[in-house]
């Protein structure tokens, strides 16, 4: 790893904490050190500012820090994958399978279907199937942006389907589906936490070991073949991957838009190398950072207006991805 | 002393006759106005006619005129749409319509609803059942074939901004549309007048002015009995959707029927008479110690649980103390505009139970 590279990585990783600090600090409410030591370490639940940093800040911080790590890899797994810049963790027909699920569910007017965790049950099932069958494709279709292709047009279908049933579903039904699409890290609880840690700590720990095949699938898949990388198991891998992380943070947060598209894009731009090494471990500290930073910026509106963050990281990550547009163009 | 019994019956039937003609003559102003409370229509009474204004939602300009009368007057003022009363043929496509239409055991008039699923009374809802009213969905995209198959002569909608759907061409085939914006009233009393407007369509003024001069009586009699509560326990309304509290503002209707039935509406001095947002962290940290919740919108407190498990940690959950008209929610959609007076019952029991005369409730229930 280049020493550019690594003063880069530690600049992020001493960002981290700090931005977190003032995440976990910006709220409406104000808390003091005490009242973070005191629901950390000595907690009541009759207090309320222990309460509000137990029930809320911390699972909301780490929440950002895993949504935001997991999409910025999923994404950077399909660009290499794809060899394609605007490639994202949803080209799969992932968002399009979950948003399929929960529209089916909610739509469907079934009380149970509209609550928290009937949200994440139908995402994560929806994430799961349209991966699964996107691997089916990738199976017998060789051509990568084939299977590309193939994600797109799932993934038109699968929104195709999902329009027709907001058309037919009742007001109610469709504002639980409409604010679920907008995304949000404040879902989740302290209880889900673990389950949400171990699901992301694997998928970073397999993308690990994906290091050296995404180094030489950069050369192409003849190339890579060359090499002896198995680029038939290596593409299923890597879809396995995309899905269980993209998968989780859609089912527990909504859709989150643009950071897997953006970050990855953003990461190579700064590191300026194809290393998955230094990818890998640039896409997990600045998916966070910027997840972080963008929740940081809902929180300080919320005297003002209350934004989704799907609102804030697409007016930060849409610019962005044009700019990467017109700079290839260039 | 045969003869003395017809006598008695005749004089009986005049005094009654009289009286409620005396009635109805003084709820008209000098002016011709025939409303006291609403803020968001008129009606006028002039020589052979009735002037009908629904005043715009939000800056109460005049958006729709009409005369109402049995037939066409001699000058039709300008601008004014004429509506031939009593309609006989009516679409009515919110509860709360078809509520002050019940009321007024009018319920023979509707030819059209939007959803047989959100209906209450069964007169209407075997109405539907027979065909005698068509169900037309939602109000964005009712078919227009599916009105003129109706053959209404008016289509009451809830005007909440938007033009109803096919408005000119509708309007060219002599159909009549009234927008309703009793929604916008901010006091209950104004929202419950509305039912004179439907009075004066149906052609039972009389009797509308008598449902609501009886209504209005026993509304002012219990707030006043609730003005002189020392205590006011406090209390908070709404629900989270997605991660915001929307709970009504300090002007509302809702924060007036909590005044009313001598609560203390945490919010109460917000201005502005919709929603205010509020996050999860703001409406723990602001009501640690409120009494009471209301209008959760969910029938039992697992419910509310599923929906959104941090809701549990809302005190007034812990206390037990959550209420709601969720067991009949299309009954209490449909006749909680028209009879405000059984909400604040309700609102007095819940607040105030040992103050409260009837211990039973109308719409509300306790949420287990």
């Amino acid at each position: 790893m280049e020493k550019r590279h690594r003063i880069l990585l530690i600049i992020a990783l001493v960002l981290l904490p700090v931005l977190a600090y003032f995440h976990l600090t910006i709220g409406q409410i104000q808390l003091s050190s005490a009242d973070f030591y005191n629901a950390v370490f000595n907690y009541s639940d009759s207090e309320t500012a222990q309460l509000l940093v137990r029930e809320f800040r911390l699972p909301r911080l780490i929440m950002a820090i895993v949504a935001g790590s997991s999409l910025a890899i999923a994404g950077m797994l399909m660009q290499t994958l794809f060899n394609n810049p605007l490639a994202g963790p949803y080209v799969l027909g992932i968002n399009s399978g979950a948003s399929l699920a929960v529209a089916l569910g909610t739509l469907s007017g079934i009380s149970m279907f509209s609550s928290n965790i009937g949200l994440i049950g139908l995402a994560l099932i929806g994430a799961l199937v349209f991966g699964f069958i996107v691997l089916g494709f990738s199976l017998f279709v060789r051509n990568s942006l084939s299977l590309l292709l193939v994600g797109i047009m799932i993934g038109s279908f699968t929104s195709a389907i999902t329009s027709l049933l907001q058309t037919i579903s009742s007001a109610d039904s469709l504002k639980v589906f409409t604010i679920w699409g907008m995304g949000s890290l404040q879902q989740v609880e302290l209880s889900q936490i673990g389950i949400i840690t171990v699901f992301f700590i694997l998928g970073i720990f397999f993308s690990f070991f994906l290091i050296k095949p995404l180094n030489a699938l950069v050369l192409g898949e003849n190339a890579s073949l060359l090499l002896g990388v198995p680029v038939k198991n290596l593409r299923i891998i890597i879809i396995v991957i995309t899905a269980l992380l993209a998968g989780l943070v859609t089912a527990f947060c909504g859709p989150i838009a643009f950071v897997g598209l953006a970050i990855p894009n953003l990461c190579k731009m700064l590191f300026k190398t194809q290393q998955h090494l230094v990818l890998l471990l640039g896409n997990i500290l600045l998916g966070a950072l910027f997840l972080i930073s963008c929740d940081i910026l809902v929180q300080g509106l919320e005297p003002f207006i209350l934004v989704p963050i799907n609102v804030i990281t697409s007016i930060v990550g849409a610019p962005f991805v044009i700019f990467i547009i017109l700079k290839r163009l260039a | 002393m045969k003869w003395k019994s017809p006598i008695l019956f005749f004089s009986l039937l005049i005094a009654v006759a009289c009286g409620s003609n005396s009635t109805y003559k003084k709820t008209i102003s000098k002016e011709g106005k025939i409303i006291e409370f609403a803020e968001h229509f008129e009606l006028i009474q002039d020589s052979g006619f009735v002037r009908l204004h629904i005043l715009d939602a939000e800056n109460k300009s005049i958006k729709f005129k009409a005369v109402l009368a049995k037939k066409v007057p001699s000058s039709l003022p300008k601008d004014y749409v004429f509506i031939q009363t009593p309609v006989k043929r009516m679409i009515a496509l919110s509860s709360t319509h078809i509520g002050m239409l019940s009321k007024l055991e009018g319920i023979n008039s509707v030819v059209g609803v939007s959803n047989q699923n959100y209906l209450d009374n069964k007169e209407l809802i075997d109405r539907t059942k027979s065909g005698k009213a068509i169900e037309l969905g939602d109000e964005g995209m009712i078919p227009m074939e599916s009105i003129v198959r109706s053959q209404a002569e008016l289509i009451v909608f809830s005007d909440f901004g938007n033009p109803f759907p096919h408005a000119a061409q509708l309007t060219k085939l002599g159909f009549t549309i009234l927008p309703n914006v009793d929604w916008r009233e901010e006091q209950p009393l104004g929202k419950a007048e509305w039912i004179k407007l439907y009075g004066y369509l149906i052609g039972k003024e009389k009797e509308s002015i008598k449902i609501f001069n009886s209504i209005k009586e026993k509304y002012l009699e219990l707030k006043q009995e609730m003005k002189l509560v020392s205590k006011r326990p406090s209390v908070i309304s709404g629900n989270l959707i997605g991660d915001i509290w929307y709970a009504p503002n300090g002007k509302s209707y809702n924060a007036q029927l909590i005044s009313d039935a001598g609560g203390e509406y945490v919010y109460a001095k917000t201005e502005g008479t919709g929603s205010i947002m509020r996050s999860m962290e703001q409406i723990l940290s602001e009501n640690r110690s409120t009494k009471f919740w209301i209008n959760p919108g969910f029938k039992s407190k697992q419910e509310i649980t599923v929906y959104n498990p941090k809701l549990k940690l809302v005190p007034a959950f812990q206390n037990n103390q959550v209420y709601c008209y969720s067991a009949r929610m299309n009954y209490f959609w449909e006749m909680s505009a028209v009879e405000p007076h059984l909400v604040l019952e309700d609102l007095i029991l819940i607040f105030h139970p040992e103050l409260a005369k009837k211990k039973t409730f109308n719409f509300y229930s306790r949420i287990n």
